[in-house]
Order: C-alpha cells, then structure tokens, then sequence
C-alpha cells in the first residue's frame, strides 16, 4: 500500500520534472533558433544607441495600440524629424516635409500664387501685417489688424506661421475661405478671396512732398531687391535730394547675401559688415563690393521692432561706421544665419549655422540694434495715420538735428 | 516479461510527453517572435538620420543630447497621428506628478483638454479659483506664468502640472476667448478645494427635482440614489439633470448605474470601438429609481466625456430631453504603456459611441432644444437654459 503511494508520486515527480524540463528545453533551443528581433536603429549613431530604442518601442505600441487604422507611416517619420528639429530649442531651426515645401520654397523669389498679404503671428494669432497693394486681399477689403481664426475649417491659432501661410497660398484660380476677426466688430465673419499670382515689390521710393528729401523703402531681401535698389537710388540721386531716408522698418530680412550687396550703396568698398562666427569657431568677415551709389549723402536710417536679421546686419554697419543715424525704436533681435537644406526626399531642414556681430563686434542676436533717436508710434497715431518716425527723420535731414 | 513490457511503455510514454513538451515550449516561443510588430523599418526612415547628420554639422547653439532629442522625435511622431490625447509624458513631469499628488499642493480648478492644438478650458470646477476669476468652458490657454504656449506645445499633464503648485501661490494666465479682441489676464490664487458631489433640491415655486453631479467620484452612484429618493418622497413631478460644465470623470462607474436609474432594462449605455472595429458594449446598472418621470438634460459645451455619454444614452433612448448647447465632444479611451527609460505614452485606443452609434469624440451631441447662454444672461445671473427646462417639464414642450 505505502510502497504504491510512493511510487505515484515517484512518477508524477518524474513527469513533472520531464515535462517542465523538457518544455524549457525546447523554449531555449527554440530562442536560439528563432532570436526575438532587436530593435531596429535604421543606423543611429553610437551615442543614440542606449536612447533610441525607446524610439521604436513606442513606434511599436502606437502600431499595436492606435484606434485609427491605416496609420500613414511616412507622416509619423516627418513628424518624428520635426520632433527631433523642435527639440533643439530654436525658434529658426525647421523641418519642413516635401509638400509644404513645394507650397512654401518661392518665398524669396518675388513672386508667388496666394491671396497677397504679409503676416504676423501676434500671441498665437494670425495677423495681417498689410495686405499687398492691389492684391486680392487688398481687394477684398482686408485691414491691417484683422486676425484670421480659420483658413477653410481649419482653425490656424497657435500654429506654425509657416504652416498657416501654406494652408492660405494655393494656385491661382483657386478660392480661399478666411475667418476674419476684426478689431471692434463682436463677431467674426467670413470672407472668400480667389487666388492670383502676387508680386512683391522688394523697393519702394519717392522724393518727400514738399521737400528734397528722398525716400527709399525695402520690403525683404528677396533675391532682385539688390538691382530693384540700384536703379531706384539712380533715379532718386538724379533728382539731387539733400538727404535720404531709408526705411527697414517691418522688413524681416531675407538673404544673408543681398544684405552685403543693399549695405555696399551706402557704404565704401572693402568695409566689414558683418563677423559671421560658425558652431567650429570659424570666423569669416563679409565686406562691402565698390561702386555704392549713395555712399556721401546725409541719411536716415528708419528701423522698428519688426525690422529683422538682414535688416538688422545693415542696421549695425550703418550704425557702427557712424554713416546714417538710426531713428525709430530698437530692432528685433535676430542675429543668426539658417542654411535651408534640400533632404533627399525634397523636404527641407532649415538650420542655425552661424551667429553674426555688428563689425564692432557686437552680438545682435537676443540684443537687437538700439536707434540714435528712440521715437515710437502710439496706437493713437495708427489709428490717425500719423508716422512720427518719418516726420522726425525728415526733421532731422532738414535742420541738422 | 510483462514487467520488461511495462517499463518500456513507461519510458516510450516518457519519451513522448518530454518531446511533446519540448515541442510545446519550442512553439510558444516561434508564437511569440512571431507576433511581434514587423522590426522592419519604415521607408523613409533614413530622412530623420540625414537631417540629424545635417544639424551635427551646421547647428550653431548647443546640440542636447540623444536622450532629449528622442523624446522630441517621438513627441512628433504622436503628433503625426492628428490626435491630441496620444501623448508622451517624459520621466521628468512623470515623476513631478507624483510628487505634486503628495503634500500641500493646491490648483485652480480647471479641466484642460487639447483641441486643435490648443489648451482648452472645458470647464472650471464649481467654486474654484478659476471658477472665481471668470474662466469659462471654451478660453483658450495662451500663457501659464511665463511659459507661452503659443511657441511650443504643450500636453493636458504638462499644464496640469504647471497650474499646481504650494497653496497659496498665486498664478496667471493669459485667455484668448472667441469674440474678444483682447486677450484676457486672470490672476488666480492656488488652494485646495473640495470636488462638489451631488447638488440637489425641489425648484422654488414648482413641483420639479434638480440634480446637479459630479462624475469624479465613486461615491456619486450612491449619492444620486440617496437624492433621487429624497425628491420623490417629496413628490416631484419631473426632473433637471444638469450636465453643464461637466467634465466627466471616472468610466465605466457611476455612469452606467446613474444611467439606469431612468431605464426600463439594462440597455447598452455606450459602446467602446476599438482599432479593429470591434464593439464592446457597457449596459446600464441594476437601480431603476426613476424608469417614469419626465427628465430634462442640461448641457453645454462643458459637457465633456462621461458627462456626454450620461446625456446621449438619454437621449437616445428618448428618455430625455437635451436642453442648451452642443457638448464638448470628448470621446476616447486612453491607455497608458509605460516605457523602458521611464516614461509614459498615453494613447488613444478606443472611440465611444452612443447607444445609436453616435461618435462623441469630437462634433460632441447636438441638443434637442438649442438655448444659448449669453454674456448678458451671465452678468444678469439669469439662467435662460434651466428656465427653458422649467417650461418644458410644465408644458410638456
């Protein structure tokens, strides 16, 4: 009787250490077989290694996981690139993936297919800077100062102003829907604007009514603005004025090149204007060329908060060589340089390569350039069309001070 | 010989379960390597080592390191997927959640959410600080102390975690409101503040019951019961459940009991639709309190999540009147993976339906009566929506 229970449980013991063994057995040969697949990197460099596979452990569980099927892998790696792009913590790095590339890529070159207005993201909002004269935006009675709450049903408030702006342009023809919230009105309204191919004029000029002073405007540093400059200068100093005034307020910039060529008018050959430093300590001295047109005549230079980068480069040259005298209130603040990068996917990295300094030396970015002569506009004086800033640059041409 | 028979069938049975077992373990492994997601990598995948390449070389300021900038290319990778409740919550805010949980931390009282990527206020909590300082259901967040939202981002948990902070301290936000051309600055005082629980009472001058809960506590389900008893030993003849400028809370419970309570069965109350398009129902609770008397449903568009799904089961079945504005449209179901470098993903993995298939997660439900609130209604303390009820549950239309 003793002798059956103990060899029972003698051959359950048996069994049990057989079938577990044996089992694990075949786990562990069945692992070496058929290894469970590492992660993948897609070739990240060493250092990434101890960090990236979380990378693709949430890749993996978004797969599993997310409740709308198909997910649109190639819009999760952009996402990602961008994400990686964000992270540097620079407002002018940027990735832009190949189709609002195509949309946003001729910015610089003078023409584009859109409604015609420059704008401002102003906390989270989309402003209309000033709708471009005789544009369709212009057209359809847009102000300065009206914000836009949505571009077809798409709610644009806090978003990449790059991306709100392609969201806006589209080809000639076609019809865009704005919601507009104007200042003073209780409600939004809706207004719809057929695209058209807008040029935008980088120069504007014309002598003073009532004065020999001239006047010169740029708009950006766009591509033509060098030869746009030339001939306007030519036909003004033609005029013999006594003094000029030129305005880059609201001008964002544009082309580090085109800045060189826009501060050779005013200033002789052979002058640095600006110390360009790179991540590797390089530093590089950009001078003026010879045969500026305007290099002797008395001048104003007019600058704001909205003058920016290129502007900002001519700004602290003609400041720094003492060759105009700054009125308005301080710049910017803007002082690096982006490479925009074309992937080979045709996206587009743009980023922060270089910082430049004034040829004194001094850091322009987060600093701006202070004006000779701090002169601001009120809200009073916008909503009487009064310019207090020209009036005393014209002031300042006319009496010496 | 017939010992010699039975040993050797002992030891071929022996054989054949060690093979059998070997076998099975063989298997599952095979199962499980199989199973997993393809390891293959996405197509065009090496864009994001091209542009890192690109950024080692050119990038001017300092490059942070490999662990930050993974988190940045998963952040985005998320927002490649168009949802704002899927999400990445770095080791960091993960941890600062815990501790902001212990101690003498206070908040202001607002229920966030990301709606076009915009922090959005779906409603203030009853007697809050932000209920004080005016906040409504639909301002849009634009600034928390000095973080300005409008340059980067920012999740439901980060900006929880900025709004709390030691009892006491004081916090500003700045609000773009829809219609204001102005933004608007609201100075808060953080505290610690009881969540309100069952509000109820007979309307003065009537014989109806007015319900006002909160979904954020377990205790709820009971409560209603209790204060459902209580109107009906004082015989109401009707009765407002108000839903405004609520957030929701806690799912599947109390919703499914409260849902009940006016239900003839247990009729589905709301079902859960997964990635694969598989439904899974939640039925009403058991207590059937009030399956007869006419209800009317308040709701605006604070009306968010478990809140939404209490007043579409209702109005589907018809068993109750919707009175006010279109609700939030919060519909969806997260789960939390936690990662291996100690973060956490929340991500979205079911959609909510009501009973009529219905999806909530974003138009919200339409009510059946539209009876807006205006700015002129708020600064007269009038209350055109619960009026509008009164008159209804009195005239029967």
């Amino acid at each position: 009787m003793i002798r059956g229970i103990l060899r029972v449980l003698i051959t359950t013991v048996v069994s049990i250490v057989l079938v577990t063994g044996a089992f694990a057995g075949g786990y562990a040969v069945s692992a070496r077989v058929f290894p469970p697949a590492p992660p993948p990197d897609g070739g990240a460099p060493s250092d990434w290694k101890p960090y990236f596979p979380v990378f693709w452990e949430a890749w993996r569980y978004v797969h599993q996981d997310f409740y709308k099927t198909p997910i649109d892998d190639s819009k999760l790696v952009y996402g990602s690139v961008s994400g990686m792009v964000d992270a540097l913590n620079d407002p002018y790095s940027h990735f832009t993936d190949p189709a609002t590339a195509k949309i946003t890529g001729t910015e610089l070159q003078g023409s584009f297919e859109g409604i015609g207005a420059t704008v401002e993201m102003v906390e989270g909002r989309l402003t209309i800077v000033a709708p471009i004269k005789d544009s369709p935006a212009d057209k359809a009675g847009l102000l300065p100062g009206d914000i836009v709450l949505k571009v077809n049903e798409t709610i644009i408030q806090n978003m990449d102003v790059n991306q709100a702006v392609a969201l806006i342009r589209g080809p000639k023809g076609s019809t865009v829907t704005l919601q507009i919230q104007r200042i003073k009105q209780p409600a939004p309204f809706t207004v719809s604007i057929v695209r058209d191919t807008i040029r935008t004029p980088f120069v504007e000029s014309r002598m003073i009514e009532g004065t020999n002073i001239a006047y010169l405007r740029l708009n950006e540093f766009g591509t033509t603005a060098p030869d746009e400059m030339n001939t306007a200068l030519g036909q003004l100093l033609a005029q013999h004025p006594t003094g000029l005034i030129f305005d880059l307020r609201r001008d964002g910039g544009g082309l580090l090149d085109v800045s060189i060529d826009v501060a050779s008018e005013f200033l002789k050959g052979g002058q640095t204007v600006l110390i360009e430093k790179q991540k590797d300590g390089t530093v590089q001295q950009l001078k003026t060329h010879d045969g500026g047109l305007a290099t002797d005549i008395p001048m104003v230079l007019l600058i704001d908060g909205g003058s920016a980068s290129a502007s900002e480069i001519v700004s602290a040259a003609l400041k720094d060589y003492k060759r105009a005298t700054l009125i308005g209130t301080k710049t910017f603040g803007k002082g690096s340089v982006q490479f925009v990068n074309t992937l080979s996917d045709q996206s587009e990295l743009r980023v922060t390569t270089a910082h430049f300094f004034s040829p004194k030396g001094n850091e322009i970015n987060g600093v701006g350039v202070s004006p000779d002569i701090e002169v601001k506009v009120t809200d009073d004086d916008l909503a009487n069309k009064r310019d207090p800033q020209l009036d005393r640059a014209i002031q300042f041409l006319t009496t010496g001070q | 010989m017939r010992a010699v028979l039975r040993f050797m069938i002992l030891v071929l049975l022996a054989m054949l379960v060690t093979f059998a077992s070997f076998g099975a373990g063989f298997g599952l492994n095979y199962y499980l390597v199989q199973t997993q997601p393809p390891t293959q990598i996405p197509k065009n995948f090496p864009i994001f080592w091209e542009a890192f390449g690109i950024i080692k070389d050119q990038f001017y300021g300092t490059i942070p390191n490999a662990q930050a900038l993974t988190h940045g290319a998963i952040r985005g990778m998320l927002d490649g997927l168009g949802d704002p409740h899927t999400v990445l919550i770095e080791p960091e805010p993960a941890k600062k959640e815990q501790t902001n949980l212990k101690g003498n931390t206070g908040d202001v009282g607002l229920n966030l959410d990301v709606r076009d990527g915009l922090l959005t206020i779906v409603a203030p909590v009853p007697n809050s600080p932000a209920d004080k300082a005016g906040l409504r259901a639909g301002d849009i967040i634009i600034k928390i102390g000095d973080k300005d939202l409008t340059l980067q981002p920012i999740t439901v948990q980060e900006a929880t975690n900025l709004l709390r902070g030691p009892v006491g301290s004081q916090i500003t936000l700045i609000i773009h409101r829809i219609g204001e051309t102005q933004p608007i600055t609201a100075e808060m005082t953080r505290e610690t503040y009881a969540l309100p629980t069952v509000d109820a009472r007979v309307l003065p001058g009537t014989t109806l019951g007015y319900i006002k809960i909160s979904l954020e506590t377990a205790e709820t389900a009971n409560e209603f019961a209790k204060e459902l008893d209580n109107l009906k030993s004082q015989g109401v003849t009707g009765l407002v459940l108000d839903l405004r400028n609520n957030p929701g809370g806690l799912f599947p419970d109390p919703v499914l009991d409260i849902a009940g309570q006016f239900l003839k069965n247990n009729d589905v109350v709301v079902i859960e639709k997964d990635r694969n398009g598989t439904e899974k129902p939640y039925n009403a609770g058991s207590r059937r309190g009030a399956t007869d008397l006419p209800v009317v449903v308040l709701v605006n568009n604070g009306t968010a999540s478990a809140a939404e799904i209490l007043a579409g089961a209702l109005k589907d079945y018809k068993r109750a009147v919707l009175i006010g504005e279109p609700t939030y449209g919060k519909g969806s179901v997260q789960s939390v993976r936690p990662l291996s470098d100690g973060s956490a993903l929340h991500i979205t993995v079911a959609t909510w339906l009501t009973p009529k298939h219905t999806e909530i997660e974003g138009a919200g439900l339409q009510p059946d009566i539209a009876v807006p609130l205006t700015d002129d209604d708020i600064s007269k303390s009038v209350d055109p929506q619960l009026n509008r009820a009164i008159d209804y549950l009195k005239k029967g239309a």
